[in-house]
């Protein structure tokens, strides 16, 4: 089945070997132990790379299916042109982001090539059961990572994250079986095709616990406060693993089964813009570098699972294709910013943010919003507030630099 | 009948959970709810399998290709009920090894003593 060194499958096998292999390693040559982690990396890279390269060039999409059998008796994993983007700048990023991890204990490279082989495997898998055996192996990897940070507020943070995303997982994990009681199905392609079929009490409630999942896991406001602290309380390059790409497994799940909520695409817009609306002018107020990048991370994924509803609800499955494309180098390059400039960030962006609070006024916001609201129409009330927010905190920034008083008197409002 | 009564009890534990979850201060008492919540998802999996008066789905002479259907139970929520407690045992073992270090810092399995984080 495996024609070749480049064949997706790969990258599953070099995940879970290296990730075998490390332990082994750890205990026989420790100084090999970087180099493995490193290649293993770049090996899942380059598997994705040869993949996205051939798909763009008009390549037929790859299907690995198990046993050799085709769904319903097989899972099928597909490595089409959207999958090989997602699953490449994934492991690109992981990739730029490896120094932070080959400095760490060997757990912590392990657990970081098991979350990266996770993570492709939510974006590739077509099986809901499959979908929810990744999200697990990439949740666990997580915990582990988290567990890295001993201090007792990252720990308490880490264990309300636990919490949250368990409870999310057994939602999905029902989900998915009241599904097959309706339908008899777990592929999601066949299950996109019998959409009609799920109906009365029982498919409804099954479409609803897999909503739940998949929205809980992209941290809604309010009900983010689990996601923030993390952000702000693990290490920098583990919060931005799992911003740049659990978040990233997780937006990829939700494209790919939103065909099945085309009845609540009005409800997963309005609660994506609330996110985002009140992410970004939450985030102003933030002193501490990470928690405000952990709003920041929110608010995206807010937009672009906001823009992904609006675009399913208009029809146009092309732009879902771009927005996939474009909307994912958003966490990517945060990731690779945030991984890369861990040390920047708390020696140089930390002290501007703790020294002046961005403080915006209402009036602000409300002037905002009506500005915006004229200019771009309903959408506007989303991005004049922000785009005020963000002016306002900038003069007020330019400002206090400029006149250099900021060490001698407190912030005072421009 | 049968699995009706099965499937009654699974949704009772994982209710029970629910809200031994949502009432319960100690972390060690949180951490058996979310067991008994995924104790009860497995019982309603294994329950939507079951067929009344079924036998095991292996053809043989006790069971012919035509018969199957109607007579062997389900084996696909079986297949998934068994991953799905291999998964539920990690979970669970990552839970109280948090339980264990977060008791370590503070000296207390109260989640109200763990204040650095709002609840």
């Amino acid at each position: 089945m495996v024609s070749n060194v480049f064949h997706p499958l790969n990258i599953f096998i070099v995940g879970l070997g290296g990730a075998f292999l490390i332990p082994l390693i750890y205990r026989f040559g420790r100084s090999w132990l970087p180099g493995v982690f490193v290649l293993a990396l770049a090996a899942m890279t380059l598997i994705s790379g040869v993949s996205l390269w051939r798909l763009a060039q008009g390549g037929m999409p790859i299907d690995i299916l198990t046993g050799g059998a085709h769904p319903p008796y097989a899972i099928d994993l597909r490595m089409d042109l959207p999958e090989a983007i997602f699953a490449f700048s994934i492991n690109l990023v992981a990739l730029l982001g490896a120094g932070a991890f080959v400095r760490g204990t060997y757990g912590a490279m392990l657990l970081c090539l098991l979350l990266v082989m996770g993570v492709q495997g939510m974006v590739m898998t077509r099986d809901l059961f499959n979908l929810f055996v990744f999200l697990e192996i990439v949740s666990v990897a997580t915990y582990g990572l988290l567990s890295l940070q001993d201090t007792s507020a990252a720990l308490s943070a880490a264990f309300k994250y636990l919490m949250a995303t368990v409870l999310a997982s057994t939602f999905f994990l029902i989900g998915t079986v009241l599904l097959y009681a309706t339908t008899g199905i777990l592929n999601i392609d066949d299950l996109i095709v019998a959409r009609a079929t799920i109906s009365g009490p029982i498919g409804f409630a099954a479409l609803m616990f897999l909503l739940a999942c998949l929205l809980l896991e992209l941290k809604p406001f309010p009900a983010n406060g689990w996601g923030l602290d993390v952000y702000e309380t693990a290490r920098s390059d583990v919060a931005a693993l799992i911003a740049g790409g659990v978040s990233a497994g997780v937006f990829f799940a939700l494209v790919k089964l939103l065909p099945l909520f085309d009845d609540q695409l009005e409800l997963i817009a309005a609660l994506s813009a609330v996110t985002f609306l009140f992410s970004n002018l939450i985030g102003l107020q933030q002193t501490k570098a990470q928690r405000l990048l952990g709003y920041s991370s929110i608010g995206q994924m807010g937009l672009m699972t906001l823009a992904v509803c609006l675009l399913q609800k208009l029809q146009a499955e092309s732009s879902v294709l771009y927005l996939v494309i474009a909307g994912h180098w958003g966490p990517a390059i945060f990731m690779a910013l945030w991984s890369a400039g861990v040390g920047v960030a708390d020696n140089f962006l930390r002290p501007f943010l703790t020294a002046q609070r961005a403080e915006v006024s209402t009036l602000a916001v409300f002037v905002g919003a009506i500005g915006g609201a004229s200019a771009f129409g309903i959408l506007g009330l989303v991005i004049g507030p922000v785009v005020v927010g963000f002016t306002a905190a900038l003069i007020q920034f330019a400002n206090e630099t400029l006149s250099r008083r900021r060490h001698v008197a407190p912030a005072g409002r421009p | 009948m049968i699995s009706t009564v099965v499937l009654a009890t699974g949704l009772a534990l994982i209710l029970i959970g629910l809200w031994g979850m949502l009432t319960h201060r100690n972390i060690l008492r949180i951490i058996i709810s979310f067991s008994l919540i995924g104790t009860g998802t497995h019982i309603v999996i294994v329950a939507i399998g079951y067929v009344a008066n079924g036998t095991a789905p292996i053809i043989d002479r006790a069971l012919s290709v035509a018969d199957a259907p109607s007579r062997a139970v389900d084996p696909i929520p079986s297949a998934l009920v068994v991953t799905a407690i291999v998964i539920g045992l990690a979970v669970t073992a990552v839970m109280l090894a948090y339980a264990i270090r977060l008791y370590d810092s503070k000296k207390t399995l109260s989640i109200d003593a763990f204040t650095e984080s709002k609840w």
